[in-house]
Formats: structure tokens, C-alpha cells, sequence
């Protein structure tokens, strides 16, 4: 059967070390030696299909012969999501894009899974019409693959997670079997949103789009008390939320970072900063503008330029510029209720100082109560201890968030430790009934979410981390953090 | 310019810097046809780290030079980057680097010995480098004269290649009519440098640089109008950098001096014979992307009596590559050709009876897709749509 996989892909299917090896990795750099002790990243054969049949025939195969199957799209995480960890087989599913069909008069879209969210959009656009929702990695994360994730970001305040947008899904199950899916078939679809690739592969969906907003308005907030700059944040949320299109929260730490290699306005550098981008007619435009005045002046904030507001609005997907500022970083995701992020803000920083790095935060708003939050700092890759002993910091950082009611965004492989975390047991439970019911050759995408390996077992994990930790604070410092500058 | 801000600190800090995020991949013209991540410009960047940061020279694979050197520098990969990587400056130097390392491609051995023999990339010597302008109504119009305000770099494609020398003809035909004087440097036109540059082989390019800055301003030239955009391109963001300091005359693109001479009212349109054209318009990518020139071409046809201008899905910044560019018709003229094709069906899409680009490249490398495709569209440059009426 392998040959006749091999007949019907043709260039399609490969073996080659040479293109296997690009499939081993996803954003976070693992020095290989670590990943080969907990997994076998570096699959036997990728293969490309471009249709539901040939997922088919794919999975069909890797049923028949228990073989690992790892869905990947744009291969933009960084939790090992779409990395292999028991070698096997990537299902590359670029081929799968574009849009199906479009049903203006009932606002929604069928769309091919690998579909990118700015190609998406972008068609939508040039008809009138745009998607509700889309994450900030809009040029390459796919449909499919957010929707295998949490599905927040930007739209969320108002349309919720991608799950609630979508109507039905195409999807094939471990067994090869094609099955279009809604919210009453069994399984129902909402199984499928933020499987990471457990339960099946997604081959289309369908959802809800929506004409183009009438105007938009673009407004940053600034202050130097992060306490006043959030607790508006949480007033206006309260207040707006039938009219925001992005909040996004930048740390003082961060902007002043940015703000030393000119890569924001110098005015920033000194503060907090909340962006609030609005969206609706002129007239709640109008309303909206009044009220964020006056929760400007109760708390003691300031509103910049709106020329500001309009370049910061324009460069919202480049939040990878701070590369710029320290080319090798590491940190922690996590959603986090809105009203600990000050706290949660004020505590990692305090965990930074102690450490010696700076650490570099910013922050979602994605609903009134969910805050996806990211802290960064840096490190330096070419000194392979130096940089693992600065990963034990990862975990301080989660155990900040943890105690103020976060968990780590997403699962992937290397936040298995902490799966009993994200998850209460009761959910967990009925995560691994669904996965056995759908999967029980645990074929598809192992390793993943439902539990850690031997060595990552949660004991374990911490032990190393804080071995790790402990030998942090006696190797000599490398490359140094820049908390003072 | 290009529309984001994009940064460049040499191809060691800006591969460390590139978060492999994979923005860049789904712009890629070159892995929207391979298809394997080896060939997205996320994977080159994976394996540059290795070889270039790290120091694991045996990731050199033939197989990696090759998918480096499968890039048409179209730049689309800099425009949508998070991390502000100018990732066009990344790939050339990562070029050089190849080279340095004598692991380049062969086939630019060929093109490096024309220019260093002919001073043209073609084998033919560079006293037929005004060949074309035999067909002009008058070719002395194009002679320097007392006043040479204005220079015409014709570039080596249109100059020795007769399947575009009708772009240079309607150029200066053009501008003849319109009493405009352009001079020509002739046989003192050396290579402008850019293909060395694109194979890796800047120190080559070094002495053309300092021939055709010398030249023109021997002529007195103000204004220098090239009517291919890599020519262009190559004026204005490197030959600053290669002699250490700002040209002393300016460097304008045909599609701007036309969009210029139109604002100015110094066309004159008494003469000129309507059209009946749908054209849609192509963004050369070493115009629009990497020079961000994108609204004088369009003022230009906008303003021609008689088209109807529509534009295809994909245009200004985000416009797709005709395959044409980076020397990548030398190294794999398939993919060219692939590339060309996918923009010929975008073309089609939009009911356009003509496709018209700004580049004596892009029109050859469509027009040959067009005709592969046997696509009832016709491809020209913007000089040759324009002087139709004129004719
Ligand atoms: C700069 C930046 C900003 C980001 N912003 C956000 C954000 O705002 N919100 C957010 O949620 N994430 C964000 N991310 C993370 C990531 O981009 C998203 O989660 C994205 O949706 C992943 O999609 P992908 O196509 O890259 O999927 P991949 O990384 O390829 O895969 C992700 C998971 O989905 C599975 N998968 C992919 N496609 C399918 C399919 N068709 N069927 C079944 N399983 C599939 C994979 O197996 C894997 O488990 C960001 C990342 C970056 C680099
Ligand atoms: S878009 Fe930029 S940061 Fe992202 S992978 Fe490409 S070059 Fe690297
Ligand atoms: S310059 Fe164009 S062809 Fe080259 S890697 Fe970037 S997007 Fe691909």
C-alpha cells in the first residue's frame, strides 16, 4: 500500500532527508540532543494531499499500519504542536486552500483548511464582506490550524473564540472515514476545536463572515501606573465590547525596549500603553470616543496622538520586531483572567529583577474576562547551557501565572507537564474518552495534549527545571539582559 | 520605498533574529509551486542559521544552494515579515556568501564572463547596443547633444534581446514626439550590475558601477530615465552604497518621468488615436515591492484616451511575481515558467483584453506563458500600450 501511496503522490510524497528535516521544528528552538530524549521529531515521509480523499487514503494507510500521523499547516506555534514526536508520517496540508464557496446573503464562507486568515480575508474584502475574528500571526496561521488552537484573537472581545463562528466542519477521522460535521452530529464539531490534531484532520469549514465595519476608530491609552492602564482596559471592555475590535496591553519594560532600537514612537518608551481599536457606525464611534475620555481622565491616563495610535494600529502583526531588540528569546504564553493581569504584570517583573533579565510583556484582551498574555526575555541560543538553564525561568513564569488563575495557552508537547493544570480532572477525562472513542490506535498526532512522556512527567519536569534553575544562577552569565537600560 | 520598515545587519544577526514564524512562506512564489518547506524562504533561513551562525558548513548541500538560488528576489517575503528582516538584502548576501564558497551555480559563470568580456550579459560585443534603435524614425534623436538633461540607461535586455526591443522604440519614440530630448551613453552603457549582484558577485559589479556614474556624468546627465526596474532599482538603492555617497543626478523609472510629463500637460494627446483596451496592470516587483513605486504607472494608463483600467486580485505590495526575476530563468526557467503561469491565470480572471507591466522581463516572461497557455490576452509593456496611440 506504502508504493501505491508513493505511485499516486509522486512528487508529492517524500522520504528525502534533506526535506524531512525542515519538519522537525516549529518557533521554538530545542537543542536537538534534549528534544531526542523525550521524542523522534523527524518524521519518516511527509506527503502533501490536496483533497479530503487523499487524507483519506493517508490516514487509511497509517490506521492499517499504526503509524504516527502529525497534521501540519503553518507550522507557526510554539509548543511542538505540529511536530512529530514519534517520527511517522507529516501530513503537510498546504495543498488544501482557498475558498469553496461564498453565500453572501447568508454571510458565511466554505473554506479549504490550510486556508491562510489574510488570504481569506483579503477575498472577503474585495467583496464587501471580512472574517470576525483572526489571530495576530494572520499571514500564516491557517483556518484549520486556529482552530485546533484556543481560536482567540483579534474580533474575539466581540465574536468570541473561532469555535462559536464556525457552522461545520469536513473532517477525517482516525479511522479514514469522511464525515461532515455541525454542532448536533456525533461527534459534534465543537470536539474538534482545540484538538491540536488529535482527533482527525480538518479538511474544510464552514463560517461566519460579516460585511465591513462602517468605520473604524484607533485609540491608545498611556500611563505610567500599569494598575490605572488595566483597570481601564477592564472599564472599557465592560463598557465597549459590542464595539472592540483589539485591545492589546504593552508592558512600560517592553515599549522602552522597543523604544531603544527606534522600533517604536520615542513618546512610548516611558509608558504602559493600551491599544484600543473600535469598530462600528460613526455615531457609537462618537459615544465610544467620549467615554474613553473620561476613563482616560478618572485614572490619570493620557490618550497619544492619534497618529500614534494609527502606526501602532498598522504594525499590529509585527510583534516579532522585538526580535529586533534581543535576537534570541524565550518565554511563556498564557490566558490569564483580565483581572490579575496587574498583579501578574507586577510579580513577573519582580521574578525579571530577580533573575536579572528584563522581562517583556504583552497582552490580549480576548473577552471580559481572558487576557492571552506573553512574557519574553532574553537569551542566547549559541551557548546551549546558558540558554537551557535559562528555560527554567519558563516555568517561574508559569508558576506566576498559576497562582493568579492562568494556564499555558496552548498544550503542544512541551506544556504536557502541565496538562493537569489546563484542564480540570473531570475535563481531562472526558478530552481522553473522546480521543479513545475517535482514536484508539492513538495514531493521530501523539504525544499531544493529553498527557507528557516519561521524562516530563510533572515531578520530573520540575526537579529539572529547577536543577536547571539552580545551575542558572552559578554559570557565568553569558550574554546579559539590559534591565537597567 | 517598501511599505514596511524593513532592517538589514548582515545576513549572520538578521538569520538569528528571523523567528521562523513562516509569514514569509505563504507570499513565496517559489514554494506556492515546489511546495516543500525547503523551498519557503523560512526553511532557507532554518538551514542559514546552521551553516551561517553556527558554523555547520555540511548543511551546504548541493540541494540547499539550490533552493537558495530558487528565488526571483521579488521580495514579498520582506513586505509581510514581523521581525522587519529586509530578507531581499538576506538572500543576496547569502548569495555571495555561496559564492565566496565557490558553491554557486555554474550557469552564472556564463553570465559573469559576457559581462566581464561584453560588458552585457548577452554573448554579443557592446558595439551593437544601439542595434535597436536602427528602427527608430529618426535614430539620431537619441545622440548627445549640447544639453543632455535627460538620459535614457536603456538596460542590457532591451538592448540585445529584439523580442523587447520594441520597448525601448516606443520609449524614445515617445518621447521624440512629444519634443522631449533623451540621450543614450551608447557603447559607453556597461551592464548596470544588477545580475552580478543577484548571482552573489558584488565585488564584479564594482567596476560597472563606477564606468556608468562616470559616463553619465560626463554627459551632464540631471535626470536618468531607465525603463527597467531592476536597472532603476540598482541606480537608486545600490550604486549609492557601492561609491559611498548620494549619485549627482537623479534616477526616475519611464513609468514616473511619463506620469510626470503627463501631470506637466507636456504630452500632447491632438494627435492621438484612441484605444479600446480593459488593461490590467502587473507590479514588476523591483518597481512596486522593492521600489515602491506603485500609482505613477497606474496614473499613466489611467490617463491614456481609451483604456479601462481593472486590477487583478493580487497588485500594488501584494502583487504576485511573474517568475521573470533573481536570475531564476537562468537557474530553473520551469519554475519561471510556473511562476508566469499563475499570474497569467490571475490576469485572466479580470476580463482584461491586455496585460501590461513596466519591465522588459516581466512582458517576456508572460508573454510566453500567455502563449504557453495560449491565454487570449496580450502582454506589453506600458511604452509600447502607450505609443499604440501615437503610432
Ligand atoms: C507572531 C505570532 C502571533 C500569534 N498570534 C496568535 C493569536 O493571536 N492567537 C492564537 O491563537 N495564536 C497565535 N499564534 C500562534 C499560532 O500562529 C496560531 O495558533 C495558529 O492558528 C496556528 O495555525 P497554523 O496554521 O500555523 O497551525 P500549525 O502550527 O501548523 O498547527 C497547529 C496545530 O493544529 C493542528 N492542525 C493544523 N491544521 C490542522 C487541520 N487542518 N486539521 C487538524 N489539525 C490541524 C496541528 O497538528 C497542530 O497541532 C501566533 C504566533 C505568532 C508567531
Ligand atoms: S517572516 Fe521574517 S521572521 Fe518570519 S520566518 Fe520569514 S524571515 Fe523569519
Ligand atoms: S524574494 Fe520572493 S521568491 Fe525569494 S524567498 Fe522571498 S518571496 Fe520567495
Amino acid at each position: 500500500m506504502l508504493d501505491q501511496i508513493k505511485q499516486d503522490f509522486g512528487s508529492r510524497y517524500t522520504e528525502s532527508y534533506f526535506e524531512r528535516q525542515f519538519y522537525t521544528r516549529d518557533l521554538a528552538y530545542i537543542p536537538n540532543f534534549l528534544v531526542s530524549l523525550v521524542a523522534k521529531p523527524l518524521p519518516d515521509m511527509v506527503v502533501r494531499p490536496v483533497n479530503a480523499e487523499e487524507v483519506s487514503r493517508i490516514i487509511t494507510f497509517a490506521s492499517e499500519n499504526n503509524i504516527a500521523v502529525t497534521p501540519r499547516a503553518g507550522g507557526s506555534t510554539a509548543v511542538g504542536s505540529c511536530v512529530p514526536t514519534k517520527g511517522g508520517i507529516v501530513v503537510d496540508l498546504n495543498g488544501l486552500q482557498g475558498v469553496i464557496s461564498f453565500y453572501p446573503d447568508d454571510e458565511k464562507v466554505r473554506v479549504l483548511p490550510a486556508t491562510t486568515w489574510v488570504e481569506l480575508d483579503s477575498y472577503l474584502r474585495q467583496k464587501g464582506y471580512c472574517v470576525c475574528s483572526y489571530p495576530s500571526s494572520i499571514n500564516v496561521a491557517t483556518v484549520g490550524g486556529w482552530l485546533s488552537g484556543r481560536g482567540y484573537g483579534m474580533g474575539s472581545i466581540r465574536f468570541g473564540s473561532l469555535v462559536e463562528q464556525v457552522i461545520s466542519l469536513e473532517v477525517v477521522l482516525p479511522s479514514g472515514v469522511i464525515k461532515r460535521l455541525t454542532r448536533e452530529t456525533d461527534p459534534p464539531l465543537q470536539w474538534f476545536a482545540g484538538s491540536e490534531g488529535t482527533l482527525g484532520i480538518i479538511t474544510e469549514v464552514e463560517l461566519k463572515v460579516r460585511p465591513i465595519p462602517e468605520t473604524m476608530g484607533h485609540y491608545l491609552v498611556v500611563g505610567e501606573n500599569s494598575q490605572a492602564v488595566l483597570q481601564a482596559a477592564r472599564e472599557c471592555v465592560g463598557e465597549l465590547s459590542g464595539i472592540i475590535h483589539n485591545m492589546h496591553f504593552n508592558s512600560r519594560l517592553l515599549n522602552h525596549a522597543l523604544k531603544r532600537k527606534g522600533l517604536t514612537e520615542d513618546k512610548l518608551g516611558d509608558y504602559h500603553s493600551l491599544a484600543i481599536d473600535l469598530e462600528g457606525s460613526p455615531v457609537s464611534l462618537a459615544r465610544a470616543k467620549e467615554f474613553l475620555r473620561w476613563v482616560v481622565d478618572k485614572y490619570g491616563l493620557a490618550l497619544m496622538d492619534p497618529e500614534v495610535a494609527l502606526e501602532e494600529w498598522e504594525i499590529r502583526f509585527q510583534s516579532l520586531r522585538i526580535m529586533r531588540v534581543y535576537p534570541c528569546l524565550l518565554g511563556s504564553e498564557l490566558l490569564i483572567p483580565v483581572n490579575s493581569f496587574h498583579n501578574y504584570l507586577q510579580q513577573v517583573e519582580a521574578l525579571g529583577r530577580r533573575a536579572g533579565v528584563e522581562m517583556l510583556t504583552y497582552g490580549h484582551i480576548v473577552s471580559r474576562d481572558l487576557t492571552i498574555v506573553m512574557t519574553l526575555y532574553c537569551s542566547d541560543e549559541r551557548q546551549t547551557w546558558r540558554y537551557l538553564c535559562d528555560t527554567s525561568l519558563m516555568m517561574e513564569i508559569y508558576r506566576v501565572g498559576r497562582r493568579l488563575g492562568g494556564v499555558p495557552y496552548l498544550t503542544g508537547f512541551w506544556n504536557t507537564p502541565y496538562v493537569k493544570d489546563i484542564y480540570s480532572r473531570k475535563k481531562l477525562r472526558e478530552l481522553k474518552r473522546r480521543k479513545t472513542l475517535l482514536d484508539p490506535g492513538g495514531i493521530m498526532n501523539p504525544g499531544k495534549v493529553y498527557g507528557p512522556p516519561l521524562l516530563l512527567q510533572p515531578n520530573l519536569y520540575v526537579l529539572g527545571m529547577k536543577t536547571l534553575g539552580l545551575l542558572r544562577r552559578i554559570l557565568p552569565k553569558g550574554v546579559q539582559n539590559h534591565a537597567q537600560q | 520605498m517598501r511599505s514596511s520598515k524593513t532592517v538589514f545587519h548582515g545576513l549572520v544577526e538578521e538569520a538569528r533574529i528571523c523567528a521562523t514564524c513562516g509569514s514569509c512562506r505563504s507570499v513565496c512564489p517559489v514554494y506556492a509551486e515546489i511546495g516543500w518547506e525547503s523551498a519557503a524562504p523560512r526553511g532557507k533561513i532554518t538551514l542559514a542559521k546552521k551553516i551561517f551562525v553556527e558554523g555547520k558548513e555540511n548543511f551546504l548541500s548541493e540541494q540547499y544552494v539550490k533552493r537558495v538560488f530558487q528565488c526571483t528576489l521579488c521580495g514579498s517575503c520582506a513586505e509581510v515579515c514581523p521581525a522587519r528582516i529586509d530578507t531581499r538584502e538576506l538572500w543576496q548576501e547569502m548569495r555571495q556568501a555561496i559564492t565566496d564558497r565557490g558553491k554557486a551555480p555554474t550557469v552564472f559563470n556564463q553570465i559573469a564572463k559576457n559581462i566581464h568580456n561584453n560588458k552585457n550579459i548577452s554573448a554579443n560585443t557592446n558595439d551593437g547596443r544601439l542595434d535597436w534603435a536602427d528602427d527608430l524614425d529618426d535614430p539620431e534623436c537619441i545622440e548627445p547633444s549640447e544639453t543632455n538633461e535627460v538620459g535614457y540607461f536603456v538596460g542590457c535586455v532591451a538592448s540585445f534581446y529584439p523580442m523587447v526591443s520594441e520597448i525601448p522604440l516606443s520609449f524614445v519614440n515617445i518621447m521624440d514626439i512629444n519634443n522631449v530630448k533623451v540621450t543614450v551613453l551608447g557603447t559607453e552603457e556597461w551592464c548596470c550590475g544588477f545580475p552580478l549582484l543577484a548571482a552573489g558577485r558584488n565585488d564584479e559589479a564594482l567596476s560597472l558601477v563606477e564606468h556608468n556614474v562616470l559616463k553619465i556624468g560626463q554627459l551632464g546627465i540631471k535626470t536618468l530615465v531607465t525603463t527597467c526596474p531592476s536597472c532603476y532599482h540598482t541606480f537608486s538603492h545600490h550604486y549609492p552604497k557601492v561609491i559611498g555617497k548620494p549619485l549627482d543626478f537623479e534616477v526616475v523609472h519611464a513609468t514616473q518621468y511619463l506620469s510626470y510629463l503627463i501631470e506637466q500637460g507636456k504630452l500632447d494627446w491632438s494627435e492621438y488615436e484612441e484605444l479600446d483596451e480593459v488593461v490590467t496592470y502587473h507590479d514588476p516587483c523591483d518597481l512596486g515591492r522593492n521600489s515602491g513605486i506603485y500609482d505613477a504607472p497606474r496614473n499613466t494608463l489611467k490617463n491614456i484616451p481609451g483604456v479601462t483600467f481593472v486590477e487583478m486580485e493580487h497588485n500594488r505590495e501584494n502583487a504576485l511575481c511573474c517568475g521573470g526575476g533573481g536570475n531564476l530563468q537562468a537557474v530553473d526557467p520551469e519554475l519561471t515558467a510556473a511562476i508566469a503561469e499563475s499570474r497569467i491565470e490571475e490576469a485572466l480572471k479580470t476580463g482584461a483584453t491586455t496585460l501590461v507591466s513596466a519591465c522588459q522581463q516581466c512582458v517576456q516572461v508572460l508573454t510566453e506563458a500567455a502563449r504557453r497557455k495560449k491565454a487570449r490576452i496580450q502582454v506589453m509593456d506600458i511604452n509600447q500600450l502607450l505609443w499604440m496611440g501615437w503610432e
